[in-house]
């Protein structure tokens, strides 16, 4: 693996699970270039398309942020992604795609450095892994022209 | 705000005078008359009639008798004053009407004024009896601990909000804004608008006020007095939504229903946001298997796709190959070819 560089990891962090404020300006501005930080509302927003469009693209993992159970941010979103994203990750491996590809963590907002944690940990145990080829289409997604919202 | 208007009949000057001064100060319009007949041509029906039954000539019966037998005034409730209770039959044939009995309690009378009018009315007496905003705060179920607060800020300091970049937000300067009455201003606070009832504050409060039940009150008063919400809210795209109700069924704030209604011409079921419940999460959009409901801007699929598969493309070790594009033949004719 280590021709082919660090292991590239997509992170979708929900905006309220991390608090203090140096953890987010390390989420926000200090990441290393294979690491990808992307904030969403609530973990609720994370949508399985987003998990399988990044594997098609090859990236090697996906870490999933959000608040624990009776913490959210929005009453109830937390159960809502796990519900969807857990069964998931369990159709991925149905197709082939590793189990430690897809990893969640469920913080406390009032747990300090626990993401950076995870997102060394998740580094380690990708690099025991191959690259990812299981799915990977390499075709970029296109957005199909204006988009036609009602407002 | 459309205001109630009430009709009182009695022969004595002095009673109507009296009537009409107690429910006109309490924000409702009144007409007097002597008799029902003075009122008829006036052409918009009354929502309540109150009528002084019994004076020692017994007009009042006949008054009664008239109310119920007019078209136009069959189904308006009808408040008796009287010296008897009348029968329990006579009632049910007066149906809708109540009775107070002379000498008639002040209280008395405007608690059966009150219940006789639907419950949307009760707003017009807050205003009109001068009612403070904080004391229309309390009113509202959920706000009732509003005078509690002493201003110490911990519900600002254990506020999300603020860190996820909303400066101006805080709970604090909301119930101060409401405690001196400054009705607009507080409507249009940012913080009306972005608590999204997390309760984080709740068991940090020092006196144990329910904030987002305050918050959510002031929002009710704003969306009465027709203030919309700050926020970008969820937005259906109604040509493709196929009325699965996941979103409906998901939403923490139960802001989606499924509603019936004309989309390009044809009668369907689609999917509908209430924007002042809305509290953007994108809950909805995650689970909309039809791609139909996003919350607009920020968060669509296409932006955090577009954003993904931008670094994508800017770390992958081997450049992409775009994939080959077939050129559209046109089918030739074959009597062209011979």
């Amino acid at each position: 693996m280590s021709d082919l560089g660090p292991p590239r990891i997509l992170v979708f962090q929900c905006q309220y699970s991390v608090y203090s404020e140096t953890e987010r300006e390390a989420m926000s501005s200090q990441l290393p270039p294979h690491v990808k930080h992307v904030q969403v509302p609530c973990s609720g927003r994370i949508s399985p398309l987003f998990v399988l469009n990044a594997i098609q693209g090859g990236v090697d993992g996906v870490l999933i942020c959000g608040c624990v159970p009776e913490k959210c941010h929005f009453k109830a979103g937390n159960l809502g992604a796990r519900r969807q994203l857990d069964a998931f990750r369990s159709f991925l491996s149905y197709l082939g795609v590793e189990e430690e590809r897809v990893r969640f963590a469920w913080t406390d907002p009032a747990e300090r450095g626990r993401i950076l944690q995870e997102i060394a940990t998740m580094e380690e145990v990708l690099s025991s892994l191959d690259q990812a080829s299981r799915l990977v289409t390499r075709v970029p997604f296109q957005p199909q022209g204006e988009s036609q919202w009602a407002s | 705000m459309d205001v109630p208007l009430v009709w009182i009949i009695s022969p004595h000057a002095g009673t109507r005078q009296v009537l009409g001064l107690n429910l006109s100060r309490r924000g409702l319009r009144t007409l007097e008359a002597a008799l029902l007949d003075e009122l008829q041509p006036d052409d918009t029906p009354p929502q309540l009639v109150v009528i002084d039954v019994e004076p020692p000539d017994e007009t009042g019966w006949a008054a009664v008798d008239a109310v119920r037998q007019a078209p136009a005034l069959r189904q308006v409730p009808l408040i008796m004053l009287v010296a008897r209770a009348p029968t329990m039959g006579r009632l049910l044939a007066l149906r809708p009407a109540r009775w107070v009995s002379k000498p008639a309690d002040t209280d008395a009378l405007l608690s059966e004024v009150w219940s006789s009018l639907p419950d949307r009315y009760r707003r017009s007496e807050m205003i009109a009896s001068h009612m403070t905003l904080a004391d229309r705060v309390r009113a509202i179920p959920g706000g009732e601990h509003l005078y509690m607060c002493y201003s110490c800020g911990t519900c600002v300091s254990s506020c999300m909000i603020q860190l996820a970049g909303e400066r101006s937000y805080n709970p604090r300067r909301l119930i101060q804004k409401v405690l001196n009455g400054l009705e607009q201003a507080a409507y249009e606070d940012r913080t009306t608008w972005l608590c999204s009832a997390c309760d984080l504050c709740y068991p940090r409060c020092p006196q144990e006020i329910h904030i987002s039940g305050v918050i959510g009150a002031i929002r009710e008063l704003a969306i009465e007095a027709g203030h919309n919400s700050a926020i970008e809210t969820a937005a259906v795209n109604e040509l493709t939504c196929v009325a699965c109700g996941l979103c409906a069924e998901l939403c923490p704030y139960d802001a989606v229903t499924l509603v019936d209604k004309r989309v390009a011409g044809q009668a369907r079921t689609v999917a509908s946001v209430d924007a002042s419940r809305c509290m953007a999460c994108g809950l909805c959009a995650a689970n909309c298997r039809s791609a139909s409901i996003e919350v607009p801007d920020t968060f669509t699929n296409e932006a955090v796709i577009s954003a993904v598969w931008d670094w994508i493309q800017e770390t992958t070790p081997v450049p992409f190959v775009q994939p080959e594009v077939i050129e559209r033949v046109e089918p030739v004719p074959s009597h062209a070819t011979g």
